[in-house]
């Protein structure tokens, strides 16, 4: 089963495969054949994934360093014992990560067959998605941060284009969805600088960038009190001048080592830190990155505007993998973590509060894909507060949850407006007078009663909703529930503050969750069409509706995974927190949580209320005669309404404060200091002035007056002397022989003039 | 006797060329010039250059002048007297002045100069071994330890090698003997110049009156008037001191008086000869004889008359003769020849090429389509009014 | 060769003037067809001396010179002739004086 693991890079290159097959023949390929192609590579990969799942369980969760066969010695620096190899780690953690992104990526890549049929650049678009699936599992299954880091750039990069993919669209939308497209990848601009300064600080602590080295094995913390250290090498000396050099152990075995000797400094040169205030330095530094990729307060803003993306990327790249970077990221790093526990207490805020907000948010939106954008960010900030509580199980479970029923949401929301788009050229062709009423397929105003014009969608979106909204036994709840207790546990077991304040902020998220999703599913299936389009409205191709079915299934099914312990019946069932002893193996802080009767059942019900809240408020009466939310029109709700429908602000905040500021500083500089002083000032009178006068000198002293005269001087005596001469030029031949001749003779004279010169006594 | 002639014939050439220049007919002019012409192929046979002679008189005094006298009297120009006086007054004094500074140069030069102290190329000396030392079957001969010719046999001799000049300390063994250690059967010193090819005979009997050594030469750069058949003749009989060898055919004299151990060359018409060795003052039988030699020219002949003693004591003569190839006469047609198709091929061809321009030139010229319009001509003469002034003073401006 | 040789000074002072009375004839005479008659002496001096340092040298390259020399000499006879012909013809004149039109 060991040389299963050496499968590991064709997961990356049969992906790049596609990408370069369809980048060079895409044209020629044709829509079905780059289908093929991309999905394909997709599924391939997928399979592999799987294969290397199955090695993982049978032997033991044993952890593989694989080097790439060419890039092997990636960065060497002999003189610095430098070696940062391209290897590839298949433990327990990056292989759910290959599972979700290959697994949802192949569904979301057959989908995306269907939707984005017809279009003019079919063929570029699955060379990005193929581009994406590429450098997201770089990402996910290096074995160092660098790898992580080339990622890390490169679905940044993917996902600029992707989100800018309908850069040509007419009418000022291409404007905006190009502005979208800039605006993510300027925001994830401010974390990867945060992530690369990390990682720089990473190495120059330790002298390596590789999480473990090959055949070491992570330092197990219940383990390590009963044992003696299970190290496969003593441990370094502690000093060394300048940076760290690096030694036998990777990163993380390294920092515990130091951790429990304790008193290990970190020389920066000028100053130098302790090594605990090192590793809080490096997880916010992280904690920066992971705002940016993953969408959380305050580097969020990005990701409800790159919406404007076709809705595959938003499925995949703003869903399901991409944005879950920074969550995978954390959880890599969970020894830092665990270690830093101020970071850990930003993070747990941080996570806790985006998750509220983008809850909050998210019942004052139209647009059907927005209000998932900020479902997305909000419950990538359950995650993030997962970790910042020390849940890192229940924050990987949660992203392997999210990742199936959000890409579902997103699915079925693409679905639902090409239905819409279907439906509105159906009823502006059939009425020829239909006046532009300003139609908008992703507003949920137009829609209404979509129910039975396309049941798969509807139903597949019920899942989808049902387990967002944490209801039992979709998956959601499990995940969702754990977080919940964990956060409690953190602060009830071990009385930390971000416990109770992460449990308190993410309940009420859950509440709005719940309500958020409902008020979507009565605006968009439920009542009756109320716009034309919505009416004649059709289900989507089997190509989309099929991917929609299975994660239909996965959202229902992959809750079960991670049953907590004392569940009744379904623990004995199914067996207790698979999921977590998965992950244990590569993640020493990953720990399982017990259930609690209570909790669910509370956590449920508050589900449950705000569902009933939701229906009470939109319901179809009320939705029939009103156009406009009926919140909006709620004197008691009204103001609230309108702070959730302008996004808090946020975007205004920073431009009036961040942007602004920004822009007119630079404004100042290009006027004040560039333009008025270095142009102005510096150049014209310090260089052009001079450079004037000098030209003006050379010009009318030296080249008028000298050089001009001395060549017409010279022209002169050339035409004088010329004039004189021609006349030596009779045209009678004597002349010009006794010319040769006395030419001759002195040539003659000449040569001999040694022999004259003796006759002659000189 | 040359001297005279070269006086004679050089001044018959200075007083034709004076001639034909103060001739006012052209065609007395043409005339001396053939005389002037004459003369100087006359001045070539004298300087070893028959073929350039023979193509001076041939080709100059012939075809060329021939040339110039159609074209005079084609044109009616044998009579041009100048019409009006020349308008340089002053070219003829220049002129004269010239000539005589490019004489005092030339005669400076002449005098002072190292014409006659330059010593000529001569070809490289060659060497050969003829083996006639009567008592020893083959020899080995060293020059200064070098060996030039190994395990000779008696009355053989081996083929002309080329040789380094300068004095040699020759030494013959005994075949197979060891130079270092053996003693020598002769030591001897011979020198050996540029110019001249060397048959190193070895003569004489073991014992009374002892072996010897005659270097034999014959005359490399050979340009007499002869075939160019060169011979040499040594006499090695040790009991008659002296010979002469009589051309029987011809009845003649060719080498009297030759001593023993002398060798001496002489030069020969090329044909059939018999031809005999006498005791010197003796007619009557001969000592030795060769009879129907066929001489050929350019050759180098070596007749070696030497003695052979018999089993019963008793010595019979043997005569040895050798012909080997010469290189060619310096200045005949074959040299000029052979150079003109190997050295020189490239130069004969440009030169072919450019008789043959000159041929298409000739037609061109005088053809009359061909021949430069009167309109192009009259405007090269006398320019338009205002070309001469075409020049913009302004230009530089 | 003996000594009775003639030295080679003298057939090269004997050669050089010829050379300068052939010079003289082109500078002095008129006559076009003279002047060419000049110009051939003034070519078979110099082979006599080329000729007379050749036996000096006992070198052939200076036999082959003359031999190109005169072969040029040919060559130079026919276009000049030519010349003077076409020339004859169009100023009905072979005084060179009279042919200036090339002047400055």
């Amino acid at each position: 089963m060991d040389n299963f693991f050496d499968l590991v890079p064709l997961v990356v290159l049969i992906p790049l495969a596609g990408m370069l097959v369809n980048l060079f023949t895409g044209r020629q390929l044709g829509e079905r054949g780059v289908g093929i192609v991309a999905v394909g590579a997709s599924g391939m990969s997928f399979v592999i994934a799987v294969l290397l799942w199955i090695a993982q369980v049978n032997t033991g969760y044993k952890a593989a360093v694989i080097d790439m066969p060419i890039l092997a010695d990636w960065i060497v620096i002999p003189s610095a014992n430098v070696t940062i190899p391209w290897a590839f780690r298949v433990d327990s953690l990056s292989v759910t990560m290959m599972l979700v992104v290959t697994g949802v990526g192949t569904l979301i890549h057959l989908y995306a067959v269907g939707y984005m049929h017809g279009d003019e650049r079919f063929p570029r678009f699955f060379v990005y998605m193929n581009m994406f699936l590429v450098f997201m599992l770089i990402l996910v299954t290096g074995n160092n941060f660098l790898m992580m880091f080339v990622g890390w750039e490169g679905v940044g990069l993917c996902s600029y284009l992707l989100i800018g993919f309908w850069f040509d669209k007419p009418g000022g939308a291409g404007w905006r969805n190009s502005d979208a497209a800039r605006k993510a990848f300027i925001v994830n601009r401010v974390g990867d600088f945060g992530l690369i300064l990390g990682v720089l600080i990473t190495f120059w602590t330790f002298g390596t960038l590789d999480y473990y080295r090959e055949g070491e094995v992570p330092i197990v913390p219940h383990a390590a009190a009963e044992e003696e250290v299970p190290l496969f090498a003593p441990a370094l000396p502690a000093e060394d001048a300048g940076h760290a050099v690096a030694g036998p152990l990777g990163v993380f075995n390294q920092a515990e080592l130091w951790l429990e000797e304790g008193g290990h400094k970190v020389d920066f040169g000028m100053v130098s830190l302790s090594f605990e205030t090192t590793l809080t330095l490096i997880t916010l530094l992280f904690l920066l990155g992971a705002t940016g990729k993953s969408a959380q307060i305050p580097l969020f803003v990005w990701l409800p505007d790159a919406m404007a993306g076709p809705t595959p990327v938003s499925a995949l790249i703003h869903a399901a993998t991409m944005v879950t970077a920074g969550v995978y990221m954390m959880v890599r790093a969970n020894v830092f973590y665990h270690a830093a526990e101020f970071s850990s207490f930003v993070v747990a805020v941080i996570g806790a509060t985006t998750a509220l907000v983008a809850g909050f948010i998210a019942v004052g939106q139209w647009d059907i894909k927005r209000v998932l954008a900020y479902s997305t960010v909000s419950q990538l900030g359950f995650m993030v507060a997962a970790v910042g509580v020390g849940a890192y199980a229940a924050a990987m479970f949660h992203l392997v949850t999210h990742a199936c029923f959000k890409a579902l949401l997103f699915l079925a929301s693409g679905s639902v407006i090409h239905g819409m788009e279907h439906g509105h050229h159906h009823a502006t062709h059939d009425h020829s007078g239909h006046h532009d009423d300003g139609f908008d397929p992703q507003d949920m105003r137009f829609m209404g009663g979509l129910k039975e014009r396309m049941p798969v969608t509807y139903w597949t979106y019920l899942f989808g909703t049902l387990a967002l909204a944490g209801i039992i036994p979709f998956a959601g709840f499990w995940s969702k529930d754990e977080i919940l207790l964990d956060s409690l546990k953190a602060g009830v077991d071990k009385g930390l503050l971000s416990g109770y304040i992460g449990f308190v902020l993410l309940l009420t998220a859950a509440a709005f969750t719940a309500f958020y999703m409902w008020r979507q599913v009565s605006l968009v299936f439920l009542g009756k069409p109320r716009h034309a389009a919505a009416a004649h409205a059709e289900e989507s191709s089997r190509v989309m509706t099929w991917p929609l079915i299975v994660l239909a299934a996965l959202s229902l099914l992959i809750g079960f995974i991670n049953v907590p312990s004392g569940f009744p019946i379904l623990g004995w069932l199914l067996g207790e927190h698979q999921f977590t002893s998965f992950l244990e193996h590569s993640v020493p802080y990953a720990h399982a949580g017990t259930f609690s009767f209570l909790l669910a059942t509370f956590a449920v019900l508050l589900a449950l209320g705000a569902i009933y809240l939701a229906r009470s408020v939109y319901n179809d009466r009320v939705l029939a005669v009103l156009r406009e939310d009926p919140l909006a029109v709620n004197t008691r709700m009204q103001r609230a309404f309108a702070l959730a429908n302008a996004k808090l602000y946020w975007d205004e905040f920073y431009f009036k404060y961040l942007i602004y500021p920004y822009r007119n500083a630079a404004y100042w500089l290009a006027e004040q200091l560039d333009w008025r002083f270095w142009h102005d000032y510096a150049h014209e009178r310090l260089l052009r002035d001079p450079f004037n006068a000098a030209t003006r000198a050379l010009t009318w002293r030296v080249d008028k007056q000298i050089i001009d005269r001395s060549f017409d001087g010279l022209g002169h005596a050339a035409r004088r002397a010329a004039s004189r001469l021609r006349r030596i030029q009779t045209g009678y031949v004597h002349i010009y022989a006794m010319s040769v001749l006395f030419g001759a003779l002195l040539v003659m004279v000449l040569i001999l003039l040694p022999l004259i010169r003796d006759w002659l006594g000189l | 006797m040359e001297l005279t002639l070269f006086i004679i014939v050089g001044g018959i050439a200075l007083v034709s060329a004076a001639l034909m220049l103060i001739s006012e007919n052209a065609i007395y002019s043409a005339l001396f010039l053939i005389l002037n012409l004459i003369c100087i192929a006359f001045l070539f046979l004298m300087l070893n250059a028959p073929f350039l002679a023979m193509v001076q008189i041939t080709v100059y005094a012939g075809a060329i002048m021939v040339l110039f006298l159609f074209v005079i009297m084609l044109l009616g120009a044998e009579r041009t007297l100048p019409t009006i006086q020349s308008r340089f007054r002053w070219l003829a004094p220049a002129v004269v002045i010239m000539a005589l500074l490019f004489l005092i140069t030339a005669s400076v030069a002449l005098i002072n100069g190292e014409i006659t102290k330059t010593e000529p190329r001569k070809a490289e000396p060659q060497v050969r071994v003829v083996h006639v030392l009567d008592g020893v079957a083959s020899l080995d001969v060293y020059l200064d330890g070098e060996a030039v010719a190994q395990d000779v046999a008696f009355r053989a001799a081996t083929d002309f090698a080329p040789w380094r000049e300068g004095e040699y300390e020759l030494a013959i063994f005994e075949a197979g003997a060891d130079p270092a250690s053996a003693d020598a059967l002769l030591a001897q010193s011979v020198i050996i110049d540029k110019g001249k090819a060397y048959s190193l005979t070895a003569i004489g009997r073991i014992g009374v009156p002892g072996p010897r050594l005659v270097a034999a030469a014959h005359t490399l750069d050979y340009s007499g008037e002869k075939d160019g058949l060169r011979l040499v003749v040594v006499n090695a009989l040790s009991d008659r001191p002296l010979v002469d060898v009589r051309d029987e055919s011809y009845d003649k004299v060719l080498v009297s008086a030759l001593a023993y151990g002398e060798a001496r060359e002489f030069e020969l018409s090329k044909g059939t000869r018999s031809v005999a060795l006498y005791t010197t003052g003796s007619q009557r039988t001969p000592v030795s004889e060769l009879p129907e030699q066929v001489l050929d020219a350019n050759t180098l002949v070596l007749w070696v008359f030497a003695e052979q003693r018999q089993p019963d004591n008793s010595f019979t003569d043997v005569v040895i003769s050798l012909q080997d190839k010469a290189a060619t006469s310096f200045g005949s047609p074959t040299h000029i020849g052979r150079l003109l198709f190997t050295d020189y091929v490239l130069p004969f061809e440009l030169v072919a090429l450019l008789l043959l321009v000159a041929m298409i030139g000739a037609i061109v010229l005088t053809h009359e389509s061909l021949a430069p319009r009167k309109a192009v001509e009259r405007r090269l003469a006398n320019p338009p009014p205002g070309l001469e002034q075409s020049t913009p003073s302004e230009t530089g401006d | 060769m003996g000594s009775s040789e003639v030295a080679t000074e003298l057939y090269v002072l004997l050669s050089a003037v010829l050379f300068i009375m052939g010079a003289m004839g082109v500078l002095l005479r008129r006559n076009a067809i003279l002047v060419f008659m000049s110009v051939e002496l003034m070519l078979n001096a110099a082979n006599l001396a080329l000729v007379a340092f050749a036996r000096q040298w006992a070198s052939g390259a200076g036999h082959l010179m003359v031999f190109f020399v005169m072969t040029v000499a040919a060559a130079e006879v026919a276009v000049g002739l030519a010349l003077i012909v076409a020339i004859f013809r169009t100023k009905k004149s072979i005084d060179i004086d009279n042919l200036h039109m090339f002047k400055g």
